[in-house]
């Protein structure tokens, strides 16, 4: 492995959608990052705990365990507690998923319609954080 | 007598029918059962009254049986003539006692009676004389004791005295049988009236059930069915909703993707791009935008139509919120060389309101007047305080709404021509979301203008503040 590829900031993708995660996968990658995919809760924790991403972008609408259940698991498990967590969110979100949102530790939450310019400055905001 | 009706329940109603109907159907009844027991009294002493008179004859028949007996002995001399004689003897004293105790009631007949026992005791012993006088003497003895005269006398003031008696007894036969006849027709009296009085009630009570109760009936009925569509409705507005909800969903992650891409591509991500491609790929980033706004606001639309949208209002700053959304306008007012002025009176408070409304709200009005005023025209917009409101207003030297247009120009969908032509973009839901999202928190959205000469639009919000409300949603 190269110095760039060790100095790769690793963001690990969560999205039972495709398309989203080609989209941002993509976005991200050009941005300089490396990038991991999970399809549902219980990979992203799998993965989560497997590969130690620096970063953990993912949906809450999955099959099996969604993005907010799989959050706590991570935060109860002492190797993932300190991820931080970037929800995406479809912007019709209900008040009550976003109160526990914002309760959740080291969590932040951006609309999946973001301007991926945005989004990008997001990530590197929450990454070196 | 309507609206008395009106007040009372159908129960009270109800039970105030069936009251009176069995009040009525008692006192009937007990008048004729009064009526029966007297005519039951009455016919006893009629029936006393016959005996009486009756017995009385039998009295006298008694004794002229006891004359006929002792005439015939008298005049043959034989005991077996002496049979009528004995028959009559042994019955008086029996007829008698019956008189007695039939006319106990009686002082006039009591006392009659009394006398006519004097009377007969004296006749009976004068027939007892004339029989012995003939048994032991012989036939004229008999005879010319007879002629005396004394046994006819005393027989004649018997007849006379029971004459009287019977006299006396018709009296009160008479008096007993018109009491009678008085008890019978009243009796018919009550009950033809106690009928009339139930058929008139019957009546009464069917035109009070069928113009006021069943009207009552058919009210709640009616009532319970717009209950039940009033239901069917709110159930068929959720399901709107829902189906809003979920095909925008549907919608969004394409053209998301759409967007990304897009921009991926005019920001040269995975190459540079020629004038060409970067006026195409132009073209579908904008047809793209207007898609996501659209469905944007569609969501607003039925969010605000079912009033679950939430507000949490935060002190904030209007004039800072209309100053960003003013830089976000930047680069259109720019382009178009407009003038833009404000205006805010000094000391305006921090207002409790939602920030995003507020924000939606400026949007709406301010990117509204940049859109419809032509270049090097003016816009300027004024905060001021109007108690007990904080008064927005945005005024436009601009293409201002025809008259025939303005009624509608805040309802679902409306673009008038003249803005069509202006911005074909627009969704002509805008000013509808900011309306029922301003009237539902408190507040008033109005306007002037004139064609051609330019329009003002004016949003009150209370300097109290907008109302904190639960919602399932946040407008967007």
């Amino acid at each position: 492995m190269n110095m760039q590829q060790k100095n790769k900031k690793h963001v690990l993708l969560a999205d039972d959608d495709s398309m989203t995660r080609r989209l941002f996968g993509s976005k991200l990658a050009f941005a300089g990052f490396e990038v991991l995919y999970a399809t549902n809760g219980d990979e992203l924790v799998e993965m989560a705990i497997r590969f130690q991403p620096d970063l953990v972008v993912t949906d809450i609408d999955m099959p099996n365990t969604d993005g907010i259940t799989a959050a706590y698991k991570l935060r109860e498990d002492s190797q993932t507690k300190n991820i931080n967590i970037i929800f995406l969110t479809n912007a019709d979100i209900s008040i009550e998923t976003e109160k526990v949102m914002k309760e959740l530790v080291g969590a932040s939450y951006i609309p999946k319609s973001i301007d991926l310019l945005e989004f990008i400055e997001q990530v590197h905001k929450v990454i070196n954080q | 007598m309507d609206s008395f009706i009106k007040k009372l329940s159908v129960k009270t109603l109800n039970s105030t029918l069936i009251f009176i109907i069995v009040f009525v159907f008692l006192t009937v009844s007990s008048a004729c059962y009064y009526s029966l027991r007297r005519i039951d009294t009455d016919e006893f002493w009629e029936i006393h009254s016959y005996q009486v008179s009756e017995n009385i004859n039998i009295l006298l028949l008694n004794m002229e049986d006891m004359e006929t007996g002792q005439r015939g002995y008298i005049i043959t001399g034989h005991q077996n003539f002496l049979e009528p004689y004995d028959a009559g003897y042994n019955n008086i004293t029996n007829t008698f006692s019956i008189l007695q105790k039939l006319t106990i009631d009686n002082p006039v007949q009591q006392n009659n009676l009394i006398t006519l026992k004097v009377l007969i005791d004296e006749k009976v012993t004068e027939l007892k004389d004339s029989m012995s006088l003939r048994t032991n003497i012989g036939f004229d003895a008999a005879k010319d004791h007879i002629l005396i005269g004394n046994g006819k006398k005393k027989m004649d003031s018997i007849r006379v005295l029971i004459a009287k008696m019977q006299t006396e007894e018709s009296r009160l036969l008479k008096i007993r049988t018109e009491d009678l006849t008085k008890i019978n027709k009243i009796t018919e009296l009550i009950i033809i009236i106690g009928s009339i009085i139930g058929f008139l009630f019957y009546l009464l009570v069917n035109y009070i059930i069928n113009n006021f109760v069943i009207g009552k009936i058919v009210k709640k009925s009616l009532f319970d069915k717009e209950q039940q569509a009033n239901k069917e409705l709110q159930s068929i507005n959720l399901a709107k909703d829902e189906f809003v909800s979920i095909a925008s969903h549907q919608l969004r992650t394409p053209l998301t993707a759409l967007k990304g891409y897009t921009g991926m591509l005019l920001d040269g991500d995975v190459g540079s791009i020629n004038e060409k491609q970067r006026e195409y790929l132009s073209e579908i980033k904008n047809a793209n935008d207007r898609m996501i706004k659209l469905i944007t606001s569609l969501l607003n639309v039925s969010r605000v139509d079912l009033g679950v949208f939430t507000v949490d209002p935060e002190l904030i700053n209007f004039e800072e919120i209309s100053q960003s959304v003013l830089k976000e306008l930047e680069s259109s007012i720019k382009d178009k060389k407009l003038h833009i002025k404000t205006n805010f009176e000094k000391n305006i408070p921090l207002l409790s309101a939602d920030p995003k409304i507020v924000r939606m709200v400026f949007q709406n009005l301010l990117s509204n007047a940049v859109k419809y005023t032509p270049p090097e025209g003016s816009i300027s917009l004024n905060i001021k305080k109007e108690y007990p409101d904080l008064v927005i207003s945005v005024k436009d030297t601009g293409y201002g709404i025809p008259e025939a247009v303005k009624l509608k120009i805040f309802t679902k969908l409306f673009r008038s021509d003249n803005a069509r032509i202006k911005d074909p973009n627009g969704t002509g839901l805008g000013l509808y979301i900011i309306k029922a999202t301003i009237e539902q928190t408190g507040g008033k959205i109005w306007f002037d203008s004139k064609e051609n000469k330019g329009s003002t639009f004016y949003v009150s919000i209370p300097l109290d503040g907008m109302k904190k409300k639960e919602g399932f949603k946040r407008l967007e």
